[in-house]
């Protein structure tokens, strides 16, 4: 009987000992900092007069010639819409259109930092377009 | 034997003369159906629909009238559909159809409703004088064959005259606009009788003749319609040189009898003609003046062939796409804009996907940048694989559904969603995501992936009209407002330069 109990006892921790293996093989490698990372203003390689500021309260700021032009909410999630992500180093940037809800599941490529200090911001947009930012 | 001659010749004579009475005769039906033909123009008066907001503009008089449907100070003239709390009606002014006289131009409008009768067709009538007065109707036209090609019953045609901003029945009597349609002609097929069947045209077996197609009847007919259900008078067929019926004549009949101005002709303005924006090779030219001549010429085609299908039908939403596609394509130089992922210098590489890295013992999960300069492919396999619907590197997705046509459309669920769409409504054939490369190589399929993305991410979502900001359509498009200052610009010019045709 003691036997039987020391079997189940034993059986129980294997199994959850192998759910928490399983679950760790499940979880995608990512970037570390991401979140924090992305704090800041963002000036666009390819427009001069256009940045990005991402706050510290959710929300993505879009500015032309220091006009505000747009804000979105974001997060930055491995679910967007019905899709998850759980290959390494994927993750979304969740834009929340805050007029209409309307939601966009861009790609957050990530944030480098090359050998000269320059922090670039890569976002390949939904529609499958690159755009690189360098950290202001 | 000289006799027997005479008495053959003389037969001979007369089968001739037989002859050329039943050619001559063929001759005039031929020239009837010409002249029946040739009668399809209406007399004494120009009628065209054109785009409503540019006429309006032009038109002060109409402009001022049009002023009291401006629902609020921020709502525009020339928006599509513009409301009056006076009339509690709405009219749609993204089409106009313009009846041009010598002494008056009358400006017909479609009316619009929240529960409209679905067997009435509404028109609002705006009349101005060349002697200054004005005159406004609401026309109501029963419709019949509502599910084949529309009909309308002129001859129960009821009208409504609005006088001193106010809706009123009028007690007067007499015509108070001539309507006018266009009867078709009753046709009949001669097919040679006893000298075979054959269609209109053909010679017959005989060799003397040809098949014909006579018609009698049809032209344009003109009733005068008084005011009250069912009230016009009988119809009759429209002389222009009659100066006692339609377009001529005096019978004013206006609710305050104090202008003398002739009875105005009005035509039915229907809805079917409203779901299409035309333009031109050299409308677009103006707008991008660098284009090609052979990019524009197939631009301006698919539009006006196809352009209704993606929801491009009006002024605006054909400047809003122009703007859009215009700044991906740098001004449609080129058709094709594929995104360029061949990277001839490692380092390149991980400052665009943090997946790469120059530094696999410090970073061992990450990819060798190294391996993937200077192949595109294996690149894009690692980069864009396992999101939007591709699969994983192996299945090479990520090259197969890279960016292509002047959207760049990406992601093997674009292709997925334009493949369905194409197939329902063009070619079930066609498979853009067995063969993606279609996209990349076939200019039309270029461009008809850009006019899909822009209804599907913007026509099916907002409504496009003269208040539609191109902010907002860059949100849309784009989930960002990337490169909006260059999509003004272009929005600007195409409205400054060109108007649906």
């Amino acid at each position: 009987m003691k036997h039987n109990k020391n079997l189940n006892l034993t059986l129980m921790i294997l199994l959850v000992l192998l759910s928490f293996s399983c679950r760790a093989q499940q979880i995608q490698i990512q970037e570390p900092n991401l979140s924090d990372n992305i704090i800041g203003t963002w000036l666009s390689n390819e427009e001069p007069t256009h940045k990005l500021v991402f706050t510290v309260n959710g929300l993505q700021q879009s500015y032309h010639n220091n006009t505000l032009s747009s804000t979105f909410s974001y997060s930055i999630t491995t679910q967007c819409k019905l899709q998850t992500l759980t290959t390494n180093y994927d993750i979304f940037l969740k834009v929340i259109d805050l007029e209409d809800n309307e939601v966009f599941c861009h790609l957050l490529n990530g944030i480098h930092t090359d050998t000269n200090g320059v922090i670039t911001l890569s976002i390949t947009s939904e529609r499958g377009k690159l755009y690189l930012y360098t950290k202001q | 034997m000289k006799q027997h001659f005479k008495k053959y010749l003389k037969l001979g004579m007369l089968l001739f003369s037989i002859f050329l009475i039943l050619v001559n005769c063929q001759k005039d039906d031929f020239q009837e159906l010409q002249e029946t033909k040739a009668s399809k123009k209406p007399p004494n008066l120009t009628a065209t629909i054109q785009r409503g907001g540019k006429l309006i503009e032009s038109n002060k008089t109409l402009k001022e009238q049009l002023a009291k449907f401006t629902k609020s100070e921020n709502s525009e003239i020339a928006s599509r559909t513009i409301y009056s709390s006076e009339y509690d009606f709405s009219i749609d002014t993204t089409y106009t159809q313009l009846i041009e006289t010598s002494t008056y131009n009358s400006f017909t409008f479609s009316v619009e409703r929240d529960n409209p009768d679905p067997d009435i067709l509404e028109n609002y009538v705006f009349t101005s004088f060349n002697n200054g007065n004005t005159k406004q109707y609401l026309i109501s036209y029963p419709i019949v064959n509502a599910d084949s090609d529309q009909e309308y019953d002129i001859a129960n045609a009821t009208i409504q005259s609005i006088n001193d901003d106010t809706l009123i029945y009028s007690r007067g009597e007499g015509c108070w606009a001539s309507i006018v349609e266009y009867e078709d002609p009753v046709c009949v097929d001669y097919n040679c009788g006893l000298s075979g069947n054959h269609s209109p045209g053909e010679a017959c077996d005989d060799g003397d003749y040809r098949a014909y197609t006579e018609c009698t009847g049809g032209g344009w007919v003109e009733r005068c319609t008084t005011p009250g259900g069912g009230g016009t008078s009988g119809g009759s067929d429209y002389d222009p040189d009659d100066t006692t019926n339609g377009g001529n004549t005096n019978t004013d009949t206006n609710t305050d009898n104090t202008t003398e101005d002739e009875e105005e002709v009005v035509i039915p303005l229907d809805n079917i003609t409203k779901n299409d924006c035309d333009t031109s090779k050299e409308d677009l030219k103006k707008v991008f003046p660098n284009m090609p001549d052979t990019n524009a010429e197939l631009l301006a085609s698919i539009i006006n062939d196809k352009g209704k299908d993606f929801g491009i039908d009006s002024d605006e939403d054909l400047w809003h796409f122009l703007s859009q596609a215009g700044h991906e394509t740098g001004g449609f130089n080129t058709l094709q804009v594929t995104e360029n992922l061949n990277y001839s210098t490692a380092s390149l590489i991980p400052k665009r996907y943090s997946k790469f890295t120059m530094d696999t013992i410090t970073n061992p999960t990450k990819l060798y940048a190294g391996d993937y300069t200077g192949d595109a492919e294996k690149l894009a396999n690692a980069a864009m694989c396992c999101k939007h619907g591709n699969s994983n590197e192996a299945s090479g997705d990520g090259w197969k559904y890279r960016g292509r046509g002047i959207v760049q459309l990406t992601w093997k669920d674009n292709y997925t969603a334009f493949k369905t769409w194409y197939n329902n409504k063009y070619d079930p054939d066609i498979d853009p995501v067995t063969t993606p490369n279609l996209i990349s190589t076939n200019d039309t399929l270029a461009i008809l992936t850009g006019l899909w993305y822009y209804k599907t991410r913007v026509v099916d979502k907002i409504t496009v009209d003269s208040t539609t900001t191109v902010d907002k359509v860059t949100l849309k498009v784009n989930g960002g407002d990337n490169g909006l200052p260059d999509r003004k610009e272009r929005f600007q010019k195409a409205k400054d330069s060109i108007n649906c045709l």
